[in-house]
Parts: structure tokens; sequence; C-alpha cells
């Protein structure tokens, strides 16, 4: 096993199922990327919206300014191209997923811790979920993205049907910068059982060896993915893998 | 300290009213000047003294000013900057880069008569790379209160990007924190302008898979309908 890998997460499970080479890199390497700008925007997002729904008297612009300057902290020294296009969208985000969220009132409780100990497992599964609403027993997760999705993708699926432990009513407020759905989770046992099978797989996977470079002999980086479109992040799989 | 016109910070005595001296990097050649002003008799130059191999500074990370810059051969530079941690300002013109700079102050062994120097920088390698560090600096800063990193220079690394004739290398400093120390004398001068922001642990028991593949949950679920008050309501 790997010393520093001490929990899992579902987005590290996630990242496990989805590119092992770049799990590698980030959870057993140690080499990791600030967020990028599309990461940024979401948690900017979640701040404004946070703001908005915490005191239903807070003026819009200020929900607003709050996810701006939240994303200006986060990407002021951000290489990526994309910063200024990303920020665009962030006022018609926070405004539509308020609109969306406003209804379900003001939440119990907001970035909660959430452990998970399933059985077979070495190691605990954490995360924190964005919002919930504990007299409708409603935890959702908001998500930001240039496209909407006509279903939960299944990483999400997988996340907050976590999060809402087999028991809690669960969804995602997927969010564009053009119109905002909330899509409510189905078979969130089944979901929640999808990520304890991959922890089982990542911990048979970090089993055959303590010596991180193992991990790179066994795998190889799809260049071609999106995940390795940074130039840096290109250079580090040049780096690691000599490809 | 007080400024010019252009945001320059302008000494009021004992430096003989000189700009605070400039640490650059250069991302085309992946190499680190400390800039020198030398008087020739006939006025001021600019001498650059490579210290690439040596280079290591205290970071004011406490003050960082990010925001846009537009640099011109020959022109003092336009800086429209406000403090880390604020709204950008608006980017004045399509010239403007995103820029960010910071005060630091520089080891015995590179720093040369003046020590205490302002780093800016713009382009992609150079941002990237204090991106990089920075991070690392929140992360540790806590259990390092009141100090400031001191960072080397681990490694330079050529990136190229695009391809035939649109290609071309960058180098991207890779910086490392190697200690961290008190500020001293690195004595920060602002000239940003500052704009006017359930603990749950779940048991679990697991269940059977089912025979098929699940649906991860396509149902737009509707907003619920906000309670009306009832005239009773007030009595």
């Amino acid at each position: 096993m790997i010393e520093s890998y001490v929990r899992h997460s579902p987005s590290s499970l996630n990242l496990f199922a989805a590119e092992p080479a770049l799990f590698v890199l980030e959870k057993i390497l140690g080499v990791k990327q600030p967020a990028n700008v599309l990461m940024s925007r979401g948690t900017a997002v979640e701040a404004g919206v946070a703001a908005g729904l915490l005191d239903p008297n807070v003026y819009l612009e200020d929900c607003i300014n709050i996810a701006l300057t939240r994303y200006d902290t986060l990407t002021a020294m951000s290489p990526d191209g994309r910063r200024e296009k990303t920020r665009e969208g962030i006022h018609h985000m926070v405004t539509q997923a308020l609109d969306a969220l406003k209804p379900f009132g003001v939440p119990s409780s907001m970035q909660g811790f959430v452990e998970w100990h399933p059985e077979g497992l070495l190691l605990p599964i954490i995360g924190y979920y964005d919002f919930f609403w504990e007299n409708k027993g409603f935890i959702v997760d908001l998500k930001t993205t240039d496209k909407m999705p006509s279903a939960i993708k299944t990483g999400h699926a997988r996340q907050v049907g976590f999060y809402a432990n087999g028991n809690l009513s669960s969804g995602i407020t997927y969010c564009t910068p053009k119109k905002c759905e909330t899509y409510q989770l189905e078979n969130s046992r089944e979901h929640r059982e999808a990520l304890r099978q991959i922890a089982l797989r990542v911990e048979k996977f970090l089993s055959l060896s303590d010596d991180p470079e193992f991990f790179v002999g066994i795998t190889v980086p799809n260049l071609d993915g999106f995940y390795w479109n940074d130039p840096k992040l290109r250079q580090l799989a040049y780096e690691h893998w000599k490809i | 300290m007080a400024t010019d016109v252009f945001g320059f910070p302008v000494s009021t005595g004992g430096e003989g009213g000189e700009f605070t001296p400039v640490l650059k990097y250069d991302a085309r050649a992946g190499r680190f000047f400390r800039v020198e002003r030398i008087n020739t008799g006939n006025g001021f130059e600019n001498e650059d003294v490579d210290i690439t191999q040596t280079v290591k500074f205290l970071a004011d990370f406490e003050n960082v000013e990010v925001g846009y810059a537009r640099f011109v051969a020959g022109q003092a530079p336009d800086f429209h900057l406000v403090p880390m941690g604020s709204q950008l300002p608006a980017k004045p013109s399509e010239q403007h880069s995103s820029v960010v700079r910071f005060m630091l102050k520089l080891a015995k062994e590179c720093g040369g008569e003046r020590p205490i120097r302002e780093i800016s920088g713009a382009s992609k390698a150079f941002r990237g790379a204090i991106e990089a560090v920075y991070t690392a600096y929140l992360a540790q800063k806590d259990k390092n209160a009141g100090k400031l990193p001191v960072l080397v220079c681990e490694k330079i690394t050529p990136v190229k990007t695009g391809t035939g004739v649109q290609s071309s290398t960058n180098y991207h400093p890779t910086f490392k924190i190697v200690g961290w120390s008190e500020r001293k004398d690195l004595v920060f001068v602002a000239k940003a302008v500052t704009p006017s922001v359930a603990s749950q642990v779940l048991a679990a028991t697991v269940t059977a898979s089912p025979a098929t593949a699940p649906s991860t949950g396509s149902t737009r679920a509707a907003a619920p309908v906000a309670e009306t008050a009832d005239a009773d309501d007030f009595g």
C-alpha cells in the first residue's frame, strides 16, 4: 500500500475509474495540480448560491459578487486560456441556481462531512455534500457545466448516492450559463455500492506494491483524453511515462 | 513610499529616488535575471545579471497583487492590479495581459547589493509556476504563522505547445518551498487599488447489486411549491 493514500473520496474513486494513470500521478506520486478554471467556477458559484440560500434577504448582486470574488481569487494566477470566458457565465449560473434552489428553503446544513466504513474496505470513503434540507430529507450537489446533460452522470450518481446513504432523497442541480436543471437520483443504493466496488479495486491495485514507480510501470495515460489536455500535464506524462 | 503616475514606487529618500529593483523571469529562455541599474555617467542603463543557477528568495505571498498589465518596449508597464483575494479589475484593453506581482528578498548568494525586489510576470509559464507554489503556500501557511516561504527554483522544464510552424517552446519553472522565515526588512509597498464576501457520519449496509446497470436519473425534480400564508395566520 502507498502510505500517503489514507482515505478514498468519490472524486478519487471516479478518477481511478476514468483515468487510472492520472490517479497514479496525483494520488500515488503526489503530483498535484492547481484546480482548473472549470473546477474553480463550480466552487465560486456554490459560494454565491450558498450565500443566497442561507440568507434569503441578501441581494442577488451580492451573491454574484461573492461568486466572482471567489472565482478571481482562485484563478487570478491561472495560465488557463479559458479563464475570462469561463468567468462570463458565473452571474447567470448563480442567478439560475438560486431560482431553482430557493423554493427548497434555507438548507439545514452545507458542506456536510460524510464518512463511510463499508464492509471489505481497509480505508474509509469520505466526502462533503453541498446542501441538505433535513425537513425534506433531500441532499443536493451543485454542478456547473457548459453543456446540460440529459441525465445524472454516472460519476455524479455515485457521489450523491454515497451522500444519501441509501435512505435520503438526493439529486444533482446542473447549471450551465443558459439554464439550470435538478435531476432526482434513482437507484441511490446501487450507485453507492458501485463506489464501494471501485474502492475495492483501488485497494487491490494499491496492494500490488509499496513503490510508487511500480504503478507508473503498469499504467498508460490516454493522451487523447481531455484529462491530459493541459500542456503541463502532457509534459508530466512524458516525464513519468516516457510517452 | 509614494508612487509615480505609472503606479511605480518612488522612494522618498535614501535610495536616490529610484524604482524598486526587479527580478525578472524570461520564459522564452528559462532564465532568471536580477536587473541592475548602472550609472554610466550619461544616465542609467539596465544590466541583466543571470542568477538562474542560484535563485532563492523570501516571497511576500501575504501581499500578492493580481490583475492586468501591458508591456510595451521602451515604455513603463501599465499595471491595473488589485490585492489577491479581491475581484479583478476590468481588463483595460486586449493588449493587457493577466499578470501577477509580488515583492521578494533574494538570498545572499544571488541578491547583490539590493536584494529586496519585486517580480511581475505575464507569461503562462511564470503564472502557472507561481500558482502552483502559492497553492502549496496556502496549504502550509497556518503551520508557519507570521512567516513567509523561502523559494528555490527546483527545475525548469521546456513545454512545447502547438505543432508545425505554430509550435513554440516556453520554459516552465517549478518552485519549491524550502523553508520559512520572518519578513524582517522585506516591507511591502502597497501599490494596487483595493476594490469595494453538518457534519454527518453515515454508517452503511451493503446492498446486493442489481442484475442490470442502474440508471442514474433523468427525472426533473420539481421545486417544492412555496408555502403560502393563510389569512388566519395573521389573526
